[in-house]
């Protein structure tokens, strides 16, 4: 365990190794720093883990320090890392997935020209995520949470000579910066009342110093969670998500879903203790992961960019860890991220070898019948639809009850939240099979010229989708709930880290209702999720051509829908077309006017004051000396005269 | 030095210093100027005398008087055909130097206005300051004597090189 | 009345360097033309055993014959300060003088005068001994400024320095004169002892605590006692140029801190407020002025004007706090400065006999130079303040400082002249990756070994400070409570 610190650091060389030295590197070269930095972060977390598994429950917090980093008086900021079993399931998470998606990268970017600066980006963003959930206090983990935007910022523009997809990049920067600026704000609060920026201390600390749901905590936990709406795509900045598609293809499996997004339920996570505390902040985020669930879900329905659906879809189910966050229950939140890290990484993947099978291709419409041509991908992606969608035995199912369960039952959380959760769920199956529908069944709708390219994926594609669609199936079983006759060994394991927040707010094991209660509301799911799921098979495989009737059917509805609530557009006539009018206007009048004006005005007295001056230009020696003396007269007379 | 006879002295010397000053800076032909530098100097060594000063006042005679004034002589001498000419000694500055002279006069007297004067009468003068310099330099002042040397090495080795033939 | 205990270990460092510089000079005349080189070699190696003896004298804080000469740890910080910056100067230099065809020996024995000079201010706390350091460095720098004695501007910067600086010591004695007339000491313990307390501060002792000012002041290029510095900035060889950003800055405010800091501070009402607007003055002149310079050695000095402007702040403070961070600040910003003369040195031995010191030379650098525009690049920004660079710490603790006394106008300003700063540094990393050269572009000389050692160490020692800023600000707080 001794060794954590190493865990960001080595995928830091493999950054510097191929950032420097990647133009000269053969690619074999190239893959084998990046994969092997990662493989060796994943072996360093598999290590660590087992070694704090064989730590008593209580003691299974680690801290290393590297060394004191900001030192100077009250301020004191390490580069020191944290291993609990939160973190340790956050490594795991970041580096498994981010190995296997990397080891994806090597078949998908195998024709692009800047193939080291992709894996270069890569690195740098492993670096800062490792950071970012290792860190032992604030001001380091913005580093991280700095470092992951910037390499998002990088990837999504990574193809920069295609306008939309630096434009996609500055959006998500500009988004996040909205965000951050809570974050900072929050964590300068918190240091402000607190005292500190360490973890430990401040979750010490808060209890003592705040008063329980006072002004104070809850600004700061509000402020704390703006930035965890900003990274994690949630009403009202998710608008920059979907447009983060634009990035190649791994990394929308790898930054904006599998982990980088899920920062923001991390963070929320990590400060149970704070948002235990303000139960006014609790409400909200449970509201706004409610209202992003299902929102983000209804414009998931129409459409038709096979990557947009599953960004919408990250969105919905971001919504519901910010629920299960909500309502106080941080462990069903995680459980949640892990899965949903699984099976969207596999269904981004998915959908990347489908893509690439189609030769660049997006668009459903213009797919079908790729059943037989793609069977691997095809097989892993039914498993990983069947898990989004809640289907019994595989992972998403367990999560994603236990956060229903949780939104019933907990003290926090309330039947309406039950309803919307249980709708989104029904709306997430219907989407999913709706894509499956489009792209894998039915008649083939594209032309022979791409019919001729159709390939099922190499190997170094196709063995990353098998291992992650596996740990679909069977990444929700370490969560079994003892409902199901399981032990809930996963969130027995992260209880110490949310036992000091569970204690604030009043939170008794094992109460609620009885298991009568949950078995009912597990099949009323279950059994809407399937009627859905043959709502979708009804007009997308069995009466295919009535589909764009169908949709057309829903009229107003369907046209808000499929424009994605015109949200964009409000955006641009409210906020960014005023913004780029006033600056606009800032900079005609303004620069010009006043700046300019102030420039050339000064210019213009100086012009002035050397014609008036001309006396004393003769020498220029003689001049400092006179301005010397001026100075000296000046200093001696102010001691003087104000005695 | 008799007490009664000394401000009258000291009047005198300080009447020759500003005037000579005066005239340094004034005076058109730069080979009188240093003539009256040298008056200059030499009546700052009187008012030195005056204050019991002597071997200070005896330095300012050997080096000012003796030495460096002679050496600027020299210095005009050598140099052709500076001395005899009128150089400017005055320029277009002339003004504001006024103003900010009058400045600092005004502060500096504003200043002395203010000042409680601590005089104080019962400071021994000793009889030979040659003897006690002299002791004080070997002693207390030892650090600062040895370093002077190095001042005026560096400054030795910086003329070499301004003027040295490339 | 017996002569005083000496203890010599102490006196070491110094000793080492002025001896060296005396066997240096000593050996000029007996090496041929071709062979003056010898002396750089002789100088750096002479340094490196000073430097060597600074190490060894850290945490001793004592002192000897009879408190003339401290050797706190404050007078090793800064002493190691100066033998750095001499030695990147020395190794920046070798090459720059041989292509300037100006290989004269006396040039490095000046520069350990110098360095001599500028230690002995350092170590002491007595007005006599300091200004005697001070006249030390001052005389070897005015030879230094107009080394190139073939050009006209420089020989124009050691006259404009000169006459100045002349100027300025006419100030300084007298301030110490004034000081030694009311409270009949030079030590600063002493003056302060003599004066605190009194009721009425004697007019004499204001006089002279800001004459003091006014000379250190001068030294440091304070608004409005600058005017020298740009003049003399773009005249100087640029290997010098950099030293004197760097050496003789540290230790006119070493010896400020010492004076004011502690000293006068205290006993002489409104010095802090006086002190405020000079810091203010300074900082927003030299970066408005600096906006507007196409020579990048001239606008280095308006950037070294404001420089001062923000180390300033550390006198205003006066906390020992403020002071660690002043030496800090201090340390990081003549790392940066020399690091940044060396590619800026560089650059200019492209050129025979006028000077590629325009800012458009530098135009397309990093394109053909990668190494150098990221290391020069490094450099701005670490001047401009950016994390994570040493220039960026020394900002950052000594802003703190202020702020945790209640300084918050005077760091609002402060913040807002960094950020108009950024705009002409960036200025300079815009020109070398962003713009293609029009016409031919400058040729710039490939990297002769010593140079590329000292820019690496000036690199690392750039990014570790700003990196690991712990061990040097622990350091540089001792050595300010060795120092009180």
């Amino acid at each position: 365990m001794e060794l954590i610190w190493l865990i960001p650091l080595v995928p830091l060389a493999g950054f510097l190794l191929n950032g420097l030295f990647g133009k000269s590197f053969s690619k074999p070269v190239i893959n084998t720093i990046a994969c092997g930095s990662v493989a060796l972060s994943f072996l360093l977390s598999l290590n660590a883990f087992f070694g704090l598994l064989r730590l008593a429950p209580e003691s299974r917090s680690f801290e290393y320090i590297l060394f004191s980093w900001i030192p100077s008086g009250s301020l004191n900021a390490d580069v020191g890392f944290l291993l609990d079993p939160l973190s340790a399931v956050m490594i795991l998470v970041v580096s498994g997935v981010g190995l296997l998606i990397h080891v994806y990268s090597i078949g998908y970017m195998a024709h692009d020209e800047d193939y080291s600066r992709f894996f270069t980006y890569m690195n740098l963003f492993m670096a800062s995520m490792l950071v970012l959930v290792l860190a032992n206090n604030f001001v380091l983990m913005y580093v991280g949470w700095e470092g992951v935007g910037l390499c998002s910022y990088l990837l999504i523009g990574f193809w920069y000579e295609k306008r939309s997809a630096t434009d996609a990049g500055k959006k998500a920067f500009i988004v996040n910066r909205i965000g951050d600026f809570g974050f900072a704000l929050g964590i300068m609060l918190l240091f402000w009342t607190v005292g500190s920026v360490h973890f430990a201390t401040v979750f010490n600390l808060a209890p003592q110093q705040l008063a329980y749901g006072g002004g104070i905590i809850t600004a700061a936990t509000l402020l704390l969670f703006l930035g965890a709406v900003g990274k994690s795509a949630q009403v009202p900045l998710y608008v920059w998500l979907p447009d983060a598609m634009e990035g190649p293809t791994p990394v929308s499996a790898l930054i904006h879903a599998a982990t980088m997004v899920t920062a923001g339920v991390y963070m929320v996570a990590r400060c149970n203790v704070l948002y235990m505390l303000a139960p006014t902040t609790l409400l909200v985020v449970a509201v706004v992961g409610m209202f992003t669930a299902f929102y983000a879900a209804t414009i998931g329905l129409f459409q038709n960019d096979i990557k947009r659906v599953l960004a919408y879809s990250t969105i919905s189910q971001l919504g519901y860890m910010f629920v299960a966050c909500g309502v106080a229950a941080f462990g069903a939140g995680i459980f949640h991220l892990m899965t949903h890290a699984f099976f969207k990484a596999l269904l981004f993947l998915g959908a990347g070898s489908v893509i690439h099978a189609m030769s660049g291709e997006q668009d459903m419409r213009r797919m079908g019948g790729l059943k037989s041509k793609l069977p691997v991908t095809y097989t892993t992606m039914i498993i990983a639809t069947l898990a989004i969608s809640g289907i019994p035995l595989f992972s998403g199912f367990f999560s994603k009850d236990e956060i229903l369960w949780q939104a019933f039952s907990s003290r926090f959380g309330s039947p309406l939240l039950w309803v919307v959760g249980l709708l989104t769920a029904g709306l997430t199956a219907f989407y999913m099979f709706r894509l499956i529908y489009l792209t894998f069944f039915g008649q083939r709708r594209y032309d022979d010229h791409a019919a001729s390219h159709v390939h099922e994926s190499p190997r170094v594609m196709t063995v990353p989708l098998i291992i992650l669609a596996v740990l679909s199936v069977i990444g929700g079983y370490v969560g079994l709930p003892k409902a199901l006759l399981g032990g809930a060994w996963f969130e027995r394991f992260l209880h110490p880290v949310f036992a000091k927040g569970a204690e604030i707010g009043k939170l008794a094991e094992g109460a609620g209702e009885s298991h009568a209660t949950e078995y009912v509301l597990m099949l009323a799911a279950v059994a809407f999720v399937v009627l859905m799921i043959f709502t979708a098979k009804r007009y997308y495989l069995d009466r295919a051509k009535d589909s764009e009737q169908f949709e057309h059917g829903f009229g107003g509805l369907y046209k808000l829908v499929y424009n994605k609530y015109y949200i964009d557009e409000l955006y641009d006539r409210v906020i960014v077309n005023p913004l780029v009018k006033g600056s606009n206007l800032l900079w005609q009048k303004f620069d010009v006017l006043i700046i300019d004006g102030f420039f050339n005005g000064a210019a213009w007295l100086a012009g002035q004051w050397a014609i008036s001056m001309r006396k004393l230009q003769t020498g220029m020696v003689r001049s400092y000396a006179f301005v010397f003396l001026g100075g000296a007269i000046f200093v001696i007379g102010y001691l003087i005269l104000s005695r | 030095m008799d007490s009664a006879i000394a401000p009258y002295l000291f009047y005198l010397f300080s009447f020759v210093v500003v005037v000579s000053g005066l005239l340094v800076v004034t005076l058109r032909d730069i080979f009188h100027c240093a003539l009256f530098l040298i008056l200059c100097l030499f009546s700052v060594a009187g008012i030195y005398v005056l204050l019991g000063a002597d071997f200070i006042a005896a330095v300012q005679v050997l080096l000012y008087v003796g030495a460096i004034a002679v050496l600027m002589i020299f210095a005009i001498m050598l140099t052709a055909k500076v001395s005899g000419i009128g150089i400017k000694q005055q320029n277009e500055q002339v003004p504001i130097a006024i103003i900010t002279t009058v400045a600092f006069v005004a502060i500096a007297l504003y200043g002395l206005g203010k000042t409680i004067w601590n005089i104080k009468t019962d400071v021994a003068i000793p009889d030979n300051t040659t003897m006690a310099i002299g002791k004080l330099l070997m002693t207390t002042y030892v650090v600062p004597f040895e370093i002077v040397s190095v001042v005026l090495l560096a400054a030795l080795i910086g003329a070499i090189v301004i003027a040295r033939r490339n | 009345m017996s002569f005083p205990n000496v203890d010599f270990a102490l006196l070491s460092p110094s000793l080492i360097v002025c001896i060296t510089a005396l066997l240096t000079m000593l050996l000029v005349p007996f090496l041929g033309e071709k062979r003056q080189v010898v002396v750089a070699h002789l100088s750096w190696i002479g340094l490196s055993i000073a430097l060597f003896a600074v190490s060894q004298q850290i945490g001793k804080n004592a002192t000897t014959f009879g408190g003339m000469f401290l050797g706190d740890d404050f007078s090793q910080f800064f002493s190691g300060i100066f033998i750095v910056a001499a030695m990147l100067t020395i190794f920046t230099s070798i090459d720059y003088l041989r292509r300037k065809e100006n290989e004269h020996g006396e040039y490095y024995p000046l520069i350990l005068f110098a360095t001599y000079g500028m230690m002995v201010m350092a170590s002491s706390s007595n007005l006599l001994v300091i200004f005697l350091g001070l006249e030390i460095m001052s005389v070897s720098l005015y030879v230094l400024a107009g080394f190139a004695r073939t050009e006209l501007k420089s020989t124009e910067a050691a006259i404009k320095y000169f006459l100045l600086g002349a100027f300025a010591t006419g100030f300084t004695v007298f301030g110490i004169a004034f000081v030694y007339g009311v409270t009949g000491t030079f030590d600063v313990a002493g003056i302060i002892n003599a004066a605190f307390g009194q009721s009425n501060v004697d007019t004499f002792l204001i006089i002279g605590s800001a004459l003091l000012l006014i000379g250190f002041g001068f030294k440091v290029a304070a608004v409005p006692f600058h005017m020298w510095a740009p003049d003399a900035y773009e005249g100087a060889p640029s290997p010098i140029t950099g030293f004197m950003s760097a050496g003789p800055k540290a230790a006119a405010f070493a010896a400020m801190l010492r004076i004011f800091s502690v000293g006068f501070g205290s006993t002489v009402p409104h010095l802090q407020t006086l002190f405020w607007i000079v810091a203010v003055a300074t900082m927003t002149v030299g970066n408005i002025i600096a906006l507007r310079q196409n020579n990048i050695k001239r606008m280095l000095a308006f950037s070294s004007i404001a420089h001062a402007g923000y180390i300033l702040i550390a006198l205003v403070v006066g906390t020992g706090e403020a002071s660690s961070a002043a030496a800090l600040y201090l340390l990081a910003y003549a790392l940066t400065n020399l690091g940044a003369f060396m590619v800026i040195a560089l650059v200019d031995s492209g050129a025979k006999h006028d000077e590629f010191t325009s800012i458009d030379t530098y135009t397309g650098l990093a394109r053909k130079r990668p190494f150098l525009g990221l290391a020069l690049t490094l450099f701005m920004l670490s001047l401009a303040g950016f994390p994570p660079t040493a220039g960026f710490m020394g900002k950052f603790v000594l802003f703190k400082a202020a702020v945790s006394q209640g300084f918050y106008v005077l760091i609002v300003i402060a913040v807002l002249n960094s950020l108009v700063s950024v705009f002409y540094y960036l200025r300079v990393v815009v020109k070398m990756f962003m713009t293609e050269p029009d016409g031919q572009p400058v040729e710039v000389p490939a990297v002769p070994v010593f140079l590329m050692v000292a820019l690496a160490f000036a690199v690392a020692a750039v990014l570790l400070i700003g990196v690991y800023p712990q061990g040097w600000f622990n350091f540089a707080g001792l050595s300010i409570l060795g120092a009180n």
